[in-house]
């Protein structure tokens, strides 16, 4: 985790040495596009790869759905309750 | 919503080739993609940092702007305990996939490596149906849980696939409230994972 999260700070502090640079930052971005396309590519090998879920990936979809809807709720929620004191 | 279709389209092809054994078997996706993850979450970070969209939104909001990614964090920690528990899941798991907010293409990589696939297909999931519902019922979110509704429901989101519908249906004032809270989650994403998985 430590070298994960190093590495989001240091990307940081470059970024922002380099905020002006705008070639940079365009290709860095196309990078970044490319690159999440590979994990996610490598993570659909190893789900494939992982005995077990193959038969049952379609039932996953059910506790994540129940997830997303109820983080969705609460911070909703919450906005509702709390936008009494924030005027934005 | 391009790169969102190419995001699952590269996993169905992962998952396709590996299942149909196209995938030799010398070849580790373990290790590779630990060392893709490096790489990722430095150009995050240099996405991040070089953002000036963030500071100046924050300048014209001022320290109000805060206000919306503390909401949607702790909102969300809430609900997706409380599904969690009616699950009967691990609570911390529950609250790592919760906390990916809508970010499905790197929370769902971090899990992947740090929990399991399966937990990883959860958190995909999860977070691609938290930006489609954003998308879809920003309308209903507004109108019942007022402006704010679809901001904090499209969490890292909205300062980039569900900021349209935002812009529509929260209004046009709140689109650097928007860029500020999808900006700041988007950094925050990584740490409040490893957070959940560390309680």
């Amino acid at each position: 985790m430590t070298p994960i999260l190093a590495l989001l700070a240091l990307g940081c502090a470059i970024g922002y040495l380099l905020r002006d640079r705008a070639r940079v930052l365009a290709w860095t971005g196309k990078v970044t596009n490319l690159s999440s396309y590979c994990l996610l590519f490598l993570l659909g090998v190893s789900v494939a790869s992982t005995p077990g879920i193959s038969d049952n990936l379609l039932l996953l979809g059910h506790p994540a759905l129940l997830l997303s809807i109820s983080g969705i709720l609460g911070s909703c929620i919450l906005a509702r309750c709390l936008s009494r004191w924030i005027r934005l | 919503m391009t790169g969102s279709l190419l995001i699952i389209l590269s996993f169905l092809l992962g998952y396709g080739l590996q299942s149909g054994e196209v995938i030799p078997a010398w070849f580790s996706a373990a290790e590779l993609d630990t060392y893709a993850l490096y790489i990722l979450m430095l150009l995050i970070g240099i996405l991040v940092g070089a953002n000036e969209q963030s500071i100046a939104a924050i300048r014209k909001t001022g320290i109000r702007a805060l206000a919306t990614p503390v909401i949607a964090i702790t909102g969300t920690a809430a609900g997706v305990l409380c599904a969690g528990a009616a699950l009967s899941m691990d609570l911390g798991h529950a609250l790592a996939v919760g906390l990916g907010l809508g970010y499905y293409s790197l929370s769902s990589v971090l899990i992947g490596e740090w929990v399991s696939a399966e937990l990883a297909v959860i958190a995909l999931l999860a977070n691609i149906f938290r930006e489609l519902l954003t998308i879809l019922l920003a309308p209903l979110l507004a109108r019942l849980f007022g402006p704010l509704g679809p901001l904090v429901s499209g969490g890292a989101t909205a300062s980039d696939t569900t900021l349209p519908s935002i812009t529509k249906y929260s209004g046009q004032e709140y689109v650097p409230f928007a860029v500020f809270n999808g900006i700041v989650l988007t950094l925050l994403v990584p740490i409040l994972v490893a957070l959940a998985l560390n309680l």
